[in-house]
């Protein structure tokens, strides 16, 4: 499974970098690189079960301790 | 970047679905039971407030979308840092979204099938309709707003043999600080949100339109909203308070002489037109707005990565519907107060001093 997930991800790479390649877009060819790493990481962690937290559990722990 | 142009009508029909989106299936404030139509009052007078602000700011930055804004205002470095809290609030929207359309699905429908099977589909057409641009957004947005409001005027009609308008009485039967903290609620969700449309105000091709086509689609989507949880209220009565999706169970006692029944489609079908609309815009702004962050050429090949991340947001947004209501009824009016009201006041106000020092210094 997480081989399947790097090679969707290296498909979406092959997908989008060599036009950006041929148009000579070096700087948005990196955002687009390090979006997609993050995507990847992010992806394998769910992948693997690691527990990410929950986006809206963390803003109402954060608020309570706060209230 | 995107050259693409819409129409102020344009504007007010996106307006409109995107602030319809994901309510529609999920009000929050249904505490307030049958004051409801009332909350959407006030909530729209707190969300035109909020329009106001923003249209404020940008008259004063003609054809400058809101990251232009705040690099003009606060200089490249805390203007930076005030679009990355946006980006942020974007991603979170986007995400909340996506995540109350497969909660939905899974509790309705599609009760066995993997949460992903729902997502990646949805992802590509997302991204798909993103790197078009956003005037396909707006095109293809036309005929599914008018399919929403068609419906749901139908609805009315459907609703005729079950409806009991003593459901909605009494009146005010809350205390006022309830009332008053519930259309706080709903004035930043779903009407706040629109702040998004400080991304796309510059590619309106009437700019002296703007404002009419905010407010036209504000109040739009604000009488959509009150006739379809008015009948939601008065088809269920009190039960209508305790169901998590009312809009979608008052279609399923719809019956007219046993020919027209179990209608709920017609709910799904608003919320997966409406709720496809704000993804979208919301992965627009994301894709658009990063790519001028970092100072890009074009924002089309962003839309891969970023919609990747919105699927991963997604899936990590709530555990649980009853702990997403408990945020939008405990947190959500703060978060999106900061959003909605504080950011913008804050980039008014210096925009404002900054405007005053620089006549002063001028000869």
């Amino acid at each position: 499974m997480i081989v399947l997930m790097i090679l969707i991800f290296l498909l979406l790479f092959l997908w989008e970098a060599p036009g950006l390649m041929a148009q000579e877009y070096w700087r948005e060819l990196a955002v687009f690189t390090i979006l997609l790493i993050v995507g990847l990481v992010l992806s394998l962690l769910l992948l693997t079960g690691v527990k990410l937290p929950y986006i809206e559990s963390f803003w109402l722990n954060l608020f309570e301790k706060i209230v | 970047m995107d050259q693409g142009r819409i129409s102020a009508g344009q504007l007010t029909l996106l307006v409109m679905s995107f602030t319809i989106g994901s309510w529609i299936v999920l009000p929050t404030g249904l505490q307030s039971g049958q004051n409801i139509w009332l909350i959407i009052l006030f909530g729209l007078g707190g969300g035109m407030f909020f329009a106001c602000l923003g249209l404020l700011l940008y008259r004063r930055f003609p054809g400058k979308n809101l990251f232009e804004i705040h690099e003009l205002v606060f200089g490249p470095v805390i203007g930076k840092f005030f679009s990355l809290l946006y980006l942020w609030f974007f991603l979170q929207t986007g995400g909340g979204t996506l995540g109350v359309f497969v909660t939905m699905l899974k509790s309705t429908v599609f009760t066995a099938t993997p949460d992903l099977a729902l997502l990646v589909p949805w992802v590509i057409i997302v991204i798909y309709g993103c790197r078009r641009g956003i005037e396909v957004i707006a095109r293809s947005n036309q005929p599914l707003i008018l399919a929403t409001v068609g419906l749901i005027l139908i609805s009315i009609l459907l609703v005729l043999n079950i409806f009991e308008a003593d459901n909605l009485l009494p009146f005010l039967d809350k205390p006022f600080s309830r009332i008053a903290w519930d259309a706080l609620g709903v004035a930043v969700f779903p009407f706040g949100q629109g702040v998004i449309f400080m991304m796309i105000l510059p590619r309106v091709n009437r700019q002296q339109k703007v404002a009419g086509a905010v407010f036209g689609g504000l109040i739009g989507a604000g009488l959509v909203l009150m006739i379809i949880q008015s009948l939601a209220v008065g088809v269920l009565g009190k039960v209508a308070e305790v169901l998590v999706f009312p809009t979608y169970e008052f279609y399923r006692i719809i019956d007219i002489a046993q020919v027209l029944t179990r209608l709920e489609l017609i709910p799904l079908l608003n919320f997966l037109t409406m709720g496809f609309i704000k993804i979208m815009l919301c992965l627009y702004a994301l894709a658009f707005g990063t790519a001028q962050l970092f100072n890009l050429r074009t924002y089309r090949p962003l839309a891969i990565p970023i919609g990747v991340l919105l699927l991963v947001v997604a899936r990590r947004i709530f555990p649980s519907v009853s702990e997403h209501m408990r945020y939008f009824e405990e947190v959500q009016p703060y978060y999106g107060l900061f959003f909605c009201l504080v950011l913008p006041l804050i980039t008014l106000g210096t925009a404002l001093l900054r405007g005053r020092a620089r006549r002063e210094m001028a000869p």
